[in-house]
């Protein structure tokens, strides 16, 4: 075997468990790169205009992510603000919503819509933690890449992370190129074309915990031993309890895993008791987290399970999603208009007897 | 002929299906929730401090804070802490305070526009004068009214393997939140009919956290004291002898009733004890099937006011006397019964039993009596009300006792026997109780 054989061995076996997406070769440098920013003295149509950008891109995060039509997967990028409405939102939601209220969405400044109202994240432990209008895509004060305190502000926090991208079954998540969606050591299973098309069967995995965080200790939100900000949980909801920690922790809840909870749990696992016990199949309107990492998606849902791949922890995204939706507070349904705009109501894909 | 087979088929689904959705009716298309008062979107819970950002009357979020935040701050009532089940206050505190008063309570409610309850003699009893409007004042009751008492029945409920726990709260014995009905609904000064019932209860031995397992009950065929006996009579509604509790119908086998006898013995029987804090003792046994009041019999005769009569082996329902939740009389005792209102306010019972010498002077309970049982004045008008010699002594048809030793009961006064003798009468509560049998004057006769 020559040098170059045991270099592509060593390759393969150090890409950690799930399919290497990184970028295709055959995908030219020019598609998202430009050294120059300039072509025959004048911008690309394709380029953003607010140039020029870091890395020698050719846009930044929401350049790259947004289309004004409303197809939601344009040339292979995934979408998530369309200027006209999307007609497959994808997984994450679509920031085209944040145009109906800023409460329907997460006001990431890059979409220039701020939020009037709220002046930090719900529920956050840290006072001051991320201000008005400071919340971005990536970085410090972000979700994606690196939330380092210092050194990741703007795209710098993904740096290296498209390149290197790993998807399908994410139960490392030790780097952000091999994190869920880049959502640094979150853990999960990515859907191919992040559920523009979706089913039961045909969808994200999320991972889950069976019990949540401690956000009262350090660690719970600065794990890995990075600087920085790191659910200790890699689960989607230890994730969001980076910030609303209140809403999603131990104590938010009410000090344990059992009912009465003094606010809704998350990273618990659905109770193989009572109503519950009719959540078998998977669904989309309020989808449960895992406790272990799928390979594929299931359609499978076993309340009480909370150890295996098609087990069922209640999740923040149960109820809502995470870039923006058509409904306030971003949930998955229209909870408030509910009963009076009739409809279903997605509390009750869980609390089945109180329809 | 396939394509004839075909429409013969689908004319078939058709029908079962249409007649799947007749035989369930509307009531079938939502759920408990929906059905209920809570969830109704007409008349459900709306809290005023959700309703100013959009939320849907009978949503969720009129009691449930999934956060306990909204825009990040807490809406109104703003405890400072959030509360179990994720509650917008803490769901029971003691006797008059607790999450479900918050809403309902005629002043500082929480529910837009405030929120009516009236007492059963009101809605059943068609007694539209009582002043009592809201559950806070219900439960308010203390001597010498009397109120359901919730640390007991919380204490109670506890114990038992029903799946109530120290957390729960003690309305919930009774009602599912998500699945009581208003009876009758969205009529808050209004009396209930035949077409406006709604069912409110459930029985606390079929507690589940299943709301659609913790179904109501009086709503479905089986639950009806019309099922419970066959000889229920139904009271009049108040200053009527043609309408009957409990809507005003001439309805009067109970057919039209929740069978409160079974709902009530859940608790109340003779297997299990129920102390009372404000009685400080145990309450009586209730054995419905074998009190006169009950399932059992009379002796011999009855004297008994309209609609009863003469006519033996009737059976009454718990709530033809007493109150549900609180009352300005001891043991929750009705303020109206039987198509009038009671001639005073009854502030004593009796703790002991059927035990000489009878040196209690106390008429208040005949108050109750006269409703349904004759007086002396019933017999002949120139007798007293409230005094109740002939259905004792003479001429009722069954008159136990001899009127020759007065003393055996009577420890003052004397002279010859008649309805106005010049000898003190007694308080009834001393032999009659639920429970109490005469082991004393030596008939062994049930005497309730």
């Amino acid at each position: 075997m020559n040098g170059l054989r045991w270099i592509i061995l060593l390759l393969i076996l150090g890409v950690p468990a799930g399919r290497a997406e990184a970028i295709d070769p055959g995908i030219a440098c020019s598609n998202c790169h430009t050294i120059h920013y300039s072509q025959d003295n004048t911008l690309l149509a394709q380029w953003g205009t607010t140039g020029p950008y870091e890395f020698l891109l050719i846009n930044d995060c929401i350049g790259c992510h947004s289309s004004s039509t409303s197809d939601t997967i344009v040339d292979g990028i995934p979408i998530v603000y369309n200027t006209s409405a999307p007609t497959a939102p994808l997984a994450g939601g679509n920031f085209y919503y944040l145009a109906i209220s800023d409460a329907n969405g997460h006001n990431v400044v890059e979409i220039g819509n701020p939020d009037d109202t709220l002046i930090a994240p719900p529920g956050a432990v840290h006072t001051g933690q991320v201000g008005q209008n400071e919340l971005t895509c990536s970085g410090n004060n972000g979700c994606h890449g690196v939330r380092n305190f210092s050194a990741s502000v703007g795209i710098i926090s993904i740096k290296g992370a498209h390149h290197n991208n790993v998807n399908g079954q994410l139960d490392v998540a030790d780097q952000v190129w091999n994190s869920y969606r880049f959502l640094n050591g979150v853990k999960g299973y990515e859907d191919s074309d992040w559920q523009a098309t979706s089913s039961a069967s045909d969808h994200n995995e999320y991972f889950g915990a069976t019990t949540p965080m401690d956000t009262s200790v350090c660690g719970a939100c600065h794990s890995g031993g990075q600087i920085g900000i790191r659910p200790s949980s890699q689960t989607i909801s230890g994730f969001c309890a980076t910030c609303h920690g209140d809403f999603h922790s131990i104590s938010g809840i009410g000090g344990d895993t059992t009912s009465p909870f003094i606010r809704h749990p998350t990273d618990v696992v659905l109770p193989n008791s009572g109503e519950f016990t009719g959540y078998t199949t998977y669904d989309l309107l309020a989808p449960v987290a895992r406790p272990a990492v799928p390979a594929s998606a299931s359609n499978i849902v076993e309340p009480g399970n909370g150890t295996t791949e098609t087990g069922a922890v209640v999740m923040c995204l149960s109820c809502h999603y995470a870039h923006a939706s058509p409904y306030y507070k971003i949930l998955r349904w229209d909870y408030r208009g509910w009963p009076a705009g009739g409809g279903q109501n997605g509390c009750n894909v869980c609390h089945r007897s109180k329809d | 002929m396939d394509r004839v087979r075909i429409k013969g088929a689908i004319l078939i689904v058709i029908l079962l299906l249409l007649s799947g959705l007749l035989a369930f009716g509307v009531k079938a298309l939502a759920g408990v929730f929906l059905n209920s008062a809570h969830g109704n979107t007409t008349y459900g819970v709306y809290r005023t401090s959700i309703s100013s950002f959009g939320y849907s009357r009978g949503n969720c979020t009129h009691c449930h804070e999934q956060h306990a935040s909204i825009d990040g701050t807490e809406p109104a009532p703003a405890s400072g802490t959030p509360s179990n089940y994720t509650l917008f206050y803490d769901n029971y505190i003691n006797q008059t305070d607790g999450f479900c008063y918050q809403c309902h309570t005629d002043t500082g409610s929480y529910q837009s526009g405030g929120l009516v309850n009236r007492s059963y003699s009101y809605r059943a009893g068609g007694w539209t004068a009582d002043t009592l409007n809201d559950i806070l004042e219900a439960f308010s009751f203390t001597s010498p009214g009397s109120s359901h008492w919730l640390d007991d029945i919380r204490t109670f409920i506890t114990g038992k393997p029903w799946g109530y726990t120290q957390d729960s709260n003690p309305c919930t014995a009774c009602h599912n939140p998500h699945a009581a009905q208003g009876d009758p609904p969205n009529s808050p000064d209004g009396t209930k009919s035949p077409t406006t019932r709604g069912y409110p209860v459930s029985r606390p031995s079929q507690h589940s956290r299943v709301s659609n397992l913790w179904g109501l009950w009086g709503d479905e065929p089986g639950e009806r004291m019309s099922d419970y006996t066959t000889g229920y009579q139904a009271p009049y509604r108040y200053n009527s002898t043609t309408a009957y509790e409990p809507d005003g119908s001439s309805t009067q086998d109970g057919s039209n009733l929740t069978d409160f006898v079974t709902f009530c013995t859940d608790c109340h029987n003779t297997v299990d004890v129920i102390s009372s804090t404000p009685l400080g003792r145990n309450l009586r046994p209730i054995d419905w099937v074998n009190e006169k009041h009950g399932s059992f019999d009379a002796d011999g005769a009855l004297s008994g006011d309209p609609p009863y009569g003469s006519i033996m082996g009737r059976t009454l329902s718990c709530t033809d006397c007493h109150e549900p939740h609180g009352s300005p009389n001891q043991a929750l005792i009705r303020a109206e019964v039987n198509g009038a209102t009671l001639a005073g306010t009854i502030t004593t019972i009796e703790a002991t039993d059927f035990t000489p010498p009878f040196a209690d002077y106390n008429k208040e309970l005949g108050y109750l009596c006269q409703r349904c049982h004759m007086d002396d004045y019933d017999f002949n008008t120139n007798c007293q009300q409230n005094r109740w010699y002939y259905v004792h002594h003479s001429g009722s048809g069954d008159p136990p006792y001899s009127a020759m030793r007065c003393w055996n009961c009577h420890d003052s006064g004397s002279g010859p026997p008649g309805c106005n003798a010049n000898v003190t009468s007694i308080n009834c509560n001393i032999c009659h109780y639920h429970g109490s049998v005469d082991t004393i004057l030596g008939t062994n006769r049930k005497t309730f």
